[in-house]
């Protein structure tokens, strides 16, 4: 029985065994397909599959370049700071979760809810950017999902408000913005490289795989700026602006030598660490974008012109009386009637009449022609961006005498601080102009281009010690530890209609130490208010403080020293 | 001996499969070791960028003057108090 039964089942044995090995069979074809034998949708296929969803390119970012000044002393910086952003398709909003993050975006709860809800149907959102990196460290170690981390870079102004304007800023992707910041953006940027890495599904980095591309890190600038300076020009400006009430002011140095830009104030400030107050007026680097009427201070310059005419010394005496000059349909009035004076006092005490007769005599094209050598209506080429060229008229007629008159005390043109303080670094050098620099220079002194015979430069910087002395009008500018040469202005500001009565500029240009120049200064000061307004009074003190401290930083020995003062100094003289 | 190339080439194969093998994980070692010390690298940079601004910020010159002037009651000199040493 049990046999003849066992034979009657045996197919179901057999079908049984056949079923297995027939389903052995289709996952072995099956894995075959999908693993060996190139299919539409085989191996191939999976495998990019898998691998666009796994491995990725991600940017290793690099980091910007340092901006330094002369000695080093940062003005620039960027650092890693982390910004958290979160995925909203895979981010679970728990109250934990929600409670961590809306304290980190600072905003309430319901916001941040809202703000994951509207983005629901995206992939990225910010949560917060540019915090500190322990703070986000913090929160990533509570591994809420969808949370990540990035790394990115804020840009910090150690100087704060005492070189804003030279430097500028970036903006939230560390890409400049405005001035050396924006001029040299390529070369600070650098370029970010690229990696393979595995991620999981989360987004997580889990293996790092190969690097593609290295990143090339941003190149340091470094500027001719010296910090000591700047914060003492820009400390004296800010007093002489807020002491007279005035718009604004701009104070530049300039190394007789090399043409380095030593400083460049500019009033008001703000600080590019913290935006928030800041008014897009205060961004503007007055020094090399702002063209004004430079008046008086030009009259030197004008004298250049005598002197090399061979019709003048700094003797030759012009007679200013009666105290006013009529040239064609104009009057030009000096304060009081100052007789006979030479050449000289013209200078010291800024005759109108006096500058006036002498441009006359010697004609439009000379004064011209030194004024055009000396820079003025051309830009410096500094590479800064918005720089001004000022302006400067071309005639195609004869020049009238009117024109002849003001162009030799500075009006009907109009120049930029840097340009004015370049002008002074050719008379203070002896003649020789020398290219302007925002950046540090590697020598001791720059080759120029001579526009100024020597003897004329010299005799005119000669002059300019009589403005400083008793009876002339910049007596305010000299130091208590240098001698200094310079001539004042005020210049009377265009208002609607023409000149108006009673905005000026108050103006100082000059060099220190008179006897072997180091420096050249200029000093701005828009609108002063009140009855103060005069270049002698408001801006010939700032030159005086800044002078006498850069001076004394940039360890020249004082030329005003008392005998008592050199110890020993003769007898061990050598 | 027959096959004897055939078995010297087996050999060879196989020490070249290992010799690959471990050539990939020594450098998938050295590149693990590479982005840990690149992340050291930055974070160093990153450190010294960070005490850099904090030397900044404490030698601020202003900062500086004032702590000179208010607590230390210090003045710059004026020329009476001014000797030139000349060599």
């Amino acid at each position: 029985m049990t046999t003849t039964a066992a034979k009657a089942y045996a197919w179901r044995y057999y079908t049984l065994a056949a079923a297995l090995v027939v389903l052995c069979a289709l996952l072995v074809g099956r894995a075959a397909l999908l693993q060996v034998i190139d299919t539409e949708r085989g191996h191939a296929f999976l495998q990019r599959q898998g691998d666009m969803r796994a491995v990725r390119n991600i940017s290793v970012p690099a980091t910007r370049g340092v901006i330094t000044d002369r000695n080093g002393d940062v003005l620039a910086m960027s650092t890693p700071v982390e910004s958290i952003w979160l995925n909203p398709r895979h981010f679970e909003t728990t109250d934990k979760a929600v409670s961590v993050l809306a304290e980190l975006a600072g905003e309430s709860e319901r916001d941040f809810r809202r703000r994951v809800q509207r983005n629901s149907q995206q992939s990225f959102m910010y949560v917060a950017r540019q915090i500190n990196p322990e703070r986000a460290q913090r929160v990533i170690a509570h591994r809420f999902q969808g949370v990540h981390s990035e790394t990115e870079y804020k840009r910090f102004y150690p100087a704060a408000d005492v070189v804003s304007q030279v430097i500028g800023f970036t903006d939230i992707n560390d890409s400049g913005q405005e001035a050396i910041e924006l001029a040299y953006d390529s070369v600070l940027a650098g370029s970010a490289g690229k990696k393979q890495v595995i991620k999981d599904l989360n987004g997580n980095v889990i293996r790092e795989i190969a690097e593609i591309e290295a990143p090339k890190q941003g190149s340091d600038v470094q500027l001719a700026l010296d910090l000591r300076l700047q914060y003492v020009a820009q400390r004296e400006l800010a007093a002489a602006v807020a002491k007279f009430g005035a718009k604004a002011g701009s104070v530049v140095l300039i190394d007789v030598n090399t043409g380095e830009l030593l400083a460049m104030a500019n009033q008001p400030s703000f600080n590019p660490n913290n935006r928030s107050k800041m008014k897009i007026d205060y961004v503007r680097n007055r020094a090399l974008t702002d063209m004004f009427e430079p008046g008086s201070t030009i009259k030197p310059l004008s004298m250049v012109a005598a002197l090399r005419s061979g019709k003048y010394t700094p003797k030759t005496v012009v007679d200013t009386h009666p105290g006013y000059l009529r040239v064609e349909r104009k009057v030009f009035p000096d304060p009081v009637n100052y007789g006979v004076l030479n050449v000289t006092k013209i200078l010291a005490k800024s005759s109108q009449v006096g500058m006036s007769k002498v441009a006359l005599d010697i004609g439009n094209e000379p004064i011209r022609r030194v004024l055009l050598d000396l820079g003025f209506g051309q830009s410096t080429y500094s590479g800064f961006p918005g720089e001004s060229s000022g302006s400067f008229p071309i005639y195609d007629r004869e020049p009238t005498g009117i024109e002849t008159a003001t162009m030799s005390f500075g009006y009907g043109f109009a120049v930029t601080p840097v340009q004015l303080a370049s002008a002074y670094a050719t008379l203070a050098s002896g003649g020789i102009k020398r290219p302007v620099s925002l950046l540090k220079v590697d020598a001791d002194i720059v080759e120029g281009e001579r526009v100024i015979e020597e003897q004329v430069a010299k005799q005119v910087v000669n002059m300019l010690r009589e403005v400083i002395k008793q009876g002339g009008t910049g007596t305010k500018a000299a130091t208590e530890l240098y001698g200094v040469a310079g001539k004042t202005g005020t210049a009377h500001k265009v208002g609607p209609g023409g000149y108006a009565d009673s905005r000026y500029m108050a103006l100082f240009a000059g060099l220190a130490p008179v006897d072997n120049p180091r420096i050249a200064a200029v000093v701005v000061i828009d609108e002063p208010g009140g009855d103060n307004y005069h270049g002698g009074q408001v801006a010939a003190p700032v030159f005086s403080r800044v002078v006498n401290d850069s001076l004394r930083i940039l360890n020249v020995r004082p030329s005003n020293l008392l005998a008592e003062n050199a110890v020993g100094g003769l007898a061990y003289a050598h | 001996m027959k096959y004897r190339v055939q078995w010297l080439l087996l050999v060879l194969v196989v020490m070249s499969a290992v010799g690959v093998e471990y050539m990939a994980h020594q450098s998938r070692a050295m590149f693990g070791d590479l982005q840990r010390l690149l992340r050291e690298e930055e974070d160093l940079r990153a450190d010294w960028g960070r005490l850099h601004l904090e030397m900044s910020t404490w030698g601020a010159h202003a900062r500086i003057e004032k702590l000179a002037r208010d607590r230390l009651v210090m003045d710059v000199p004026g020329m009476e108090n001014i000797e030139v040493i000349s060599q």
